[in-house]
This record gives C-alpha cells, sequence and structure tokens, in this order.
C-alpha cells in the first residue's frame, strides 16, 4: 500500500542545512527500512505552468492552479501495510522537515 | 410462540447480536460496508422467516452465517468478471479469530476502527453508533440535529475513508503512537451494551489482520 505525503508550506523558504540533515537522515531510514518509493522538494507554486490540452488547441497558464495561502513544498511516497504505519512514518517526516504534511492513500 | 414474542425476540436479538455479526464479518471480509449491509440484510430476512420458520435456538449464529451468504452473495456478484480465486478463499477461510488474550472479542476492534483519530470527531461517535450500537442512519441524523442525507453522506465517506486509506481493523498496542482519543469512551457510553470490557494490567497485544 502506498500513501503520498505532501508536504504543507506556506512561505518559499527553502529547508534550512539542520532541516536538510535530519531529513536525509529520515530518508536513510525510510530506505533502510523498506519504506521509501520516492521524495522530492518542489519549486515554488510561482513557477507552476497550467496546461488545459483538452480543447483543440493545449492552453499555458503561468502560475499554479489554485492561489491559496498554503501549498505543496514537496512530497514523499511511501510505502506502509496500513493507515496506522503510514502516519507514525508521516510524523516523523513532519518532525524532521519541520513542517506540516498531509497522508493521502494511493488507490 | 405467537407473533409479540417473536417481535421480541428480533429485537433483542438486534440488541445482542448486532455488534457481533457485524465485528466478525468485518474481520472477515475486511469492508464495513458490505459487513453493515449483509447484518442488515440478515435481520431482515429474520423479520421474514422467524414468524413462520420460529426463533432459531442460537439467534446469533444464525444471523452471523446468513450475514456470511448475504455478503459473500454481494462479493460474487461484484467480483463476477474478475478473480475466482479471491472468492474461493472467502468462501473458505474460516480461520478462528486471531487471539486477543484478554479481550478477544471482534467488537472491540471494530470500536478502535469506527474511533480511528484519522475520523472526525462526530464522524467516530456517528459511525459507532451505527457499527456498533445498530442505530439507524435517521436516529442518529436525528441525535445530531443534522439532515439524514448529511448523517448517511458522513458515514459513507468514513467506511470510504477506511478502505481507501486503509484504517487498520484491530485493536492498538501499548506503544502504538495513536493521540489519546476521548471518542473511544464519548461514544461507548453512549450506547447501551451488556459486553463489560476490563483490560488488565496486560499490555494489549498488537494484532495484525
Amino acid at each position: 500500500m502506498q500513501y503520498l505525503v505532501s508536504v504543507i508550506y506556506d512561505t518559499a523558504d527553502l529547508a534550512t542545512p539542520e532541516e536538510m540533515t535530519a531529513i536525509d537522515a529520515f530518508n536513510d531510514r525510510l530506505i533502510a527500512e523498506g519504506h521509501w518509493v520516492f521524495a522530492g522538494g518542489l519549486g515554488a507554486p510561482s513557477s507552476a505552468t497550467v496546461i488545459d490540452n483538452r480543447g483543440e488547441e493545449a492552453m499555458f497558464t503561468d502560475g499554479p492552479f489554485l492561489e491559496s495561502k498554503e501549498y505543496l513544498a514537496g512530497f514523499w511516497i511511501m510505502d506502509a501495510p496500513d493507515l496506522d504505519a503510514a502516519l507514525k512514518l508521516a510524523a516523523e517526516g513532519s518532525k524532521a522537515c519541520n513542517r506540516k504534511v498531509e497522508v493521502r492513500p494511493f488507490l | 410462540m405467537n407473533v409479540a414474542d417473536v417481535r421480541k425476540a428480533i429485537t433483542r436479538a438486534h440488541h445482542e447480536e448486532w455488534a457481533r455479526v457485524v465485528a466478525s464479518l468485518t474481520r472477515r471480509f475486511g469492508d464495513l460496508d458490505v459487513a453493515e449491509e449483509a447484518a442488515a440484510e440478515a435481520f431482515a430476512t429474520a423479520v421474514e422467516r422467524w414468524p413462520t420458520d420460529g426463533v432459531p435456538p442460537n439467534p446469533g449464529a444464525w444471523l452471523t452465517t446468513t450475514a456470511n451468504r448475504k455478503a459473500i452473495d454481494r462479493m460474487r456478484r461484484e467480483n463476477k468478471r474478475d478473480d475466482r480465486q479471491k472468492e474461493a478463499q472467502l468462501l473458505y477461510d474460516d480461520d478462528p479469530p486471531e487471539p486477543l488474550y484478554a479481550i478477544d472479542d471482534d467488537r472491540l476492534r471494530l470500536i478502535f476502527t469506527c474511533c480511528h483519530p484519522a475520523l472526525a470527531m462526530q464522524t467516530r461517535v456517528a459511525l459507532t453508533l451505527r457499527m456498533v450500537a445498530g442505530l439507524t442512519v435517521p436516529e442518529i441524523a436525528r441525535a445530531f440535529l443534522v439532515q439524514e442525507a448529511a448523517m448517511g453522506q458522513r458515514i459513507t465517506r468514513a467506511k470510504t475513508k477506511i478502505k481507501e486509506a486503509r484504517i487498520p481493523y484491530r485493536v492498538p498496542s501499548a506503544e502504538d503512537s495513536r493521540p489519546a482519543s476521548p471518542a473511544y469512551s464519548r461514544s461507548s457510553s453512549s450506547f447501551s451494551t451488556r459486553a463489560t470490557w476490563r483490560p488488565g494490567p496486560t499490555p494489549i497485544p498488537y494484532v495484525t489482520t
């Protein structure tokens, strides 16, 4: 069972060196314990482009699809047997990156 | 046995057996929705049959068996195209419940699943009233002073989340990091049950289903 753990943040500040160290240590643990699938940090929402190619011609729009106070700063995809295990890992991830996280199951 | 006695027997069976039937089906089929629907169908069958066939000597066993059949029928209908193997497994998987040591009761697992901290407090209470206490959606809606449709939706959403996010069906262990949840005691005090649980000093084992 895979879960998307989204990192939610409200400024474009990058992780501090201390946070990076904690994130690296947490990632190493995820890999060692077999929970790791993928993870990554994202550029600021202002660097996003929205594409809509449902019509005749692809439309490119500068900026994120949703203007919001909080946004996705990065994410993990984790393998966990059930939600309890995923919540436990996500809580540690939140501590490591020093930001709020959201857990969502893949279907 | 006259009609009034049969009606009384059905009401008593509902009080005493609803949660046990739902809990045992949830363990077997891993799906609250299937368990709830099959349990409701089993009671509806009892209402139809008991007045003519008589009340079975062990109403609980009769209801569980009937509900199991209803659930298998539903799974069969839904799985018609795919995987026969899974169906066969359902039919023959009669493993006894995993021992819970001090507390050997599927109903306790059901309560912990319904009161999982990943669900909103009101949802936990509503879901517990439905799944464990056997209240109907209109009854729960009245208690919460909300529209029936809204309550039905909330309960359906909760069941979907439990399934999709895979909220486990087990009693948490002492080391579990779940935040303390006042809903466990809140919802269990809001319905009547004869069962008394006395978790002793032994830590509850971590049981995975």
